[in-house]
């Protein structure tokens, strides 16, 4: 029996140990990984894909993009708190796009799709606290965290800062699936999400505290997309757009701008070519 | 009280020190504490159905007290009779009532005379199906003269309620079980550290095989109208490896636990899916259970003896009342029968105990034609999985007939490929191992202690990753 137990009591203490010890591992890494990164850039450009595809950081003087696919305004807002210690910024460029309203962002942390990666992108991040308990999985949250955290060394934490990332081609196809998939919920179509409204809010609000332009813009969709965005969510846009505008909040609202076919990625996104002709476009303004 | 619950990994401990430390002395504290511990093991669902465990152990026990007082064979048979009708009835009441009742209000419908019929408000208690078959199995046994009745009133409620396999089983034989209640255990280190593995791959087959094939398997069968073909397959895939995972997974902790207080319980599972034919699966497949209703059903009724139509008459009889056990539905029945017709050629042409053990031949022809075997056998076995997973009748005709249908070429729509690939590494696995009673069984033999550790961490890890959550057993619902 004290055999049994002695070696139970072994093989938890050393289990324990590891976990422990990959745990401060870890820790370690993300304070050297988070002291890597420049502190101070004049222009930060967050959103989802549509700013992360069109925008190209590397044609502004000092800009950095921390925009990534998929990215709803609550875990934008996370990664700026997460930041606001060690980076500074003079400007904000913000993804502002009808789809961003939609209550499909709510559900990030359930979808099938989505959640496994949301969780990996927003473990040191995320503010769960602050959510409503049906949007998200604490289960998968610790999960994730156990794994990312206390099995192996990990050298990939900083998977959240996102960047500029595009390609080269042109598929013009059915802009329907893009549609569904932005402004329906199993076919009905989906609510204005007041959580993301909040937190757009608490973006402006975070700006404001920590004295950053807030610069809210729109990359262009093509014709196929556009003409297909659910009524209510033009009305939505353009609300918020006036509420903004009454704050001083400059808008480049390029969404309805006329690019040719072989500048989009797809019908919601630019590719390279396009995103390099609203960049310019984009700096010509901010002049 | 579920086995992958944070309740049962602290529970367990304490019976655990409590049993070897604090009643080692006292054989009959320590199955008082046996007792005290399953019921609350058992309470924790709803302590309300307890009373109908102490009911039922109760009449069993005074039952055998009569046996012992009587030779004569009247009152014998009224003995047996008075715990076979209280216990079936039991099962009866909570379990098939309304099943019967609909059943017979939609027979009456059918021909043209409607009557009004009422549903009782009936919750399944847990495990009833399990524990009523254990108490059934002692009265009988000892009707028989197999097994002298206990006096031991300690030892029998401990026998009836014992908390590892009060739930889901196995069904064990009083037999078996009860004398190991009579005599002092003794603690074995190798026993221990076996029960131990054994709950590790236990809780590995079920969190990760089974709980992830069930988020999949979920999915189609709740959807099926909306997916293709090659989808709808790959959907009776999940389940049969949610369905085994689940259940070999529940008995493998069921039978660790109760190593680590040093009982034995019988084997349930003996990888299956690895069967040649569809003889040899029920002989790997809930084994408690099929030995029981062989023992107590099929043999009474004559077996494989008498005429030709007796034996199908037979088979038929204990492959759907097996079915019938699993719950009150339809689509149990059509499963057990699709099993009896699966079965019945190999039984006639006499066959069925053709493939008694694993092949130990290594020549690739056998190796070859025994993977054909098996994949046959799989598939066969799947496509009753479809009637065991249906809502309804209705549901699994029109999910076969999605099917069949001219997507079947297609490529799934949903291809998990992490889960497909631990499932493909988790058949590897029981392969080379499938002569031990368990994957883990033996393992200082080949493997170095470092090694082990290794091992054992990554199972931990992977159960802790990979879980979905506390997810109930699917056979605690029979």
């Amino acid at each position: 029996m004290i055999k049994f137990l002695k070696k139970l009591a072994v093989f938890g203490v050393i289990f324990i140990v590891y976990t422990l010890s990959m745990l401060i591992i870890n820790s370690y890494i993300i304070v050297t990984e988070q002291n890597n990164i420049s502190t101070h850039t004049n222009i930060l450009i967050a959103g989802d894909s549509h700013m992360q595809k069109a925008v190209v950081t590397s044609e502004f003087k000092d800009a950095l993009s921390i925009a990534q696919t998929a990215e709803p305004y609550h875990v934008t807002y996370w990664k700026l708190k997460f930041l606001e210690t060690t980076y500074t910024y003079d400007t904000l460029i913000l993804g502002f796009s009808h789809h961003n309203f939609s209550s499909f962002n709510d559900l990030k942390f359930n979808d099938k799709i989505w959640s496994t990666e949301m969780y990996k992108r927003t473990y040191l991040t995320n503010r769960f606290e602050y959510l409503s308990a049906e949007y998200y999985s604490k289960n998968e949250f610790y999960k994730t965290y156990f794994e990312r955290m206390c099995i192996y060394p990990n050298f990939n934490h900083f998977k959240f800062m996102g960047g500029y990332k595009n390609l080269d081609i042109s598929k013009i196809q059915d802009s329907q699936t893009t549609i569904d998939r932005h402004f329906y919920i199993k076919g009905q179509e989906a609510e204005i999400s007041n959580t993301q409204i909040a937190y757009l809010d608490s973006i402006y609000e975070f700006c404001n505290t920590n004295d950053i332009k807030l610069i809210l813009t729109s990359s262009p969709v093509h014709i196929k997309y556009k003409n297909k965005i659910p009524a209510k969510y033009l009305v939505k846009y353009e609300a918020k757009k006036m509420e903004f505008n009454t704050l001083n909040i400059l808008i480049i609202d390029q969404y309805k701008a006329k690019y040719r076919d072989d500048e989009y990625l797809n019908v919601d996104h630019l590719n390279s070519k396009g995103s390099k002709r609203f960049t310019r476009e984009l700096i010509n303004q901010l002049k | 009280m579920l086995f992958n619950s944070i309740e049962f990994a602290l529970f367990l401990p304490i019976v655990f020190i409590l049993y070897w430390f604090i009643c080692h002395r006292n054989l009959k504290i320590q199955n008082i504490l046996l007792v005290v511990a399953s019921y609350i093991f058992y309470g924790w669902w709803d302590w309300t159905f307890l009373f109908l465990i102490i009911f039922s152990s109760f009449v069993d026990y005074f039952v055998g007290i009569g046996f012992s007082k009587t030779e004569n064979q009247k009152n014998r048979n009224l003995l047996l009779l008075i715990s076979v009708t209280v216990n079936l009835g039991l099962l009866f009441y909570f379990k098939y009532f309304n099943f019967f009742i609909e059943s017979f209000t939609e027979a009456f419908t059918f021909f043209g005379h409607s009557i009004s019929s009422q549903r009782l408000n009936i919750i399944l208690p847990v495990g009833i199906s399990f524990y009523t078959f254990q108490t059934l199995s002692y009265s009988i046994d000892v009707y028989k003269h197999k097994l002298e009745p206990t006096k031991n009133l300690g030892a029998f409620l401990a026998y009836v309620s014992f908390f590892p396999q009060l739930v889901a089983g196995p069904i064990e034989r009083a037999t078996n079980l009860l004398p190991q209640f009579y005599e002092k255990r003794k603690f074995e280190y190798s026993k221990a550290v076996d029960g131990c593995r054994q709950i590790l791959w236990g809780l590995f087959k079920k969190i990760v095989i089974a709980d992830n094939c069930a988020m999949h398997a979920n999915d189609i069968f709740n959807n099926f109208q909306d997916y293709n073909s090659s989808t709808l397959i790959l959907g009776t895939v999940f389940f049969a490896f949610q369905i085994y995972g689940d259940f070999s997974g529940y008995s493998d902790i069921a039978i660790g636990t109760a190593r680590l207080f040093g009982f034995n319980l019988m084997q349930n599972f003996s990888f299956p899916y690895f069967s040649r034919d569809i003889a040899e699966f029920w002989r790997r497949w809930h084994i408690s259970l099929s030995t029981w209703f062989r023992d107590y059903l099929y043999i009474p009724l004559g077996g494989s003896k008498g005429s030709l139509l007796s034996k199908i008459r037979n088979v038929f009889i204990i492959f759907i009342v097996s079915g019938f056990w699993h719950g009150a539905n339809w689509t149990y029945i059509i499963w057990g029968a699709l099993n009896a017709c699966y079965f019945l050629p190999i039984f006639l042409l006499n066959k069925n105990r053709k493939n008694l053990s694993f092949s130990k031949s290594n020549s690739l022809l056998n190796y070859s034609t025994d993977l054909v075997k098996i994949a046959f056998t799989f598939s066969l076995t799947c496509f009753a999985w479809i009637f065991f997973r249906a809502e309804n009748l209705n549901h699994a005709l029109q999910y076969i007939a999605g099917i069949f249908s001219t997507s079947l070429i297609e490529k799934p729509t949903v291809l998990p490929y992490k889960l497909i690939c631990i499932t493909i590494i988790f058949i590897y696995i029981e392969w080379i191992t499938k002569s031990k009673e368990h994957v883990l069984q033996n393992l200082q033999d080949k493997i170095s202690a470092p090694l082990r550790f290794v091992i054992y961490s990554l199972l931990i890890y992977s159960i802790i990753i990979l879980s979905e959550g506390e997810q109930e057993f699917i056979y605690f619902q029979f």
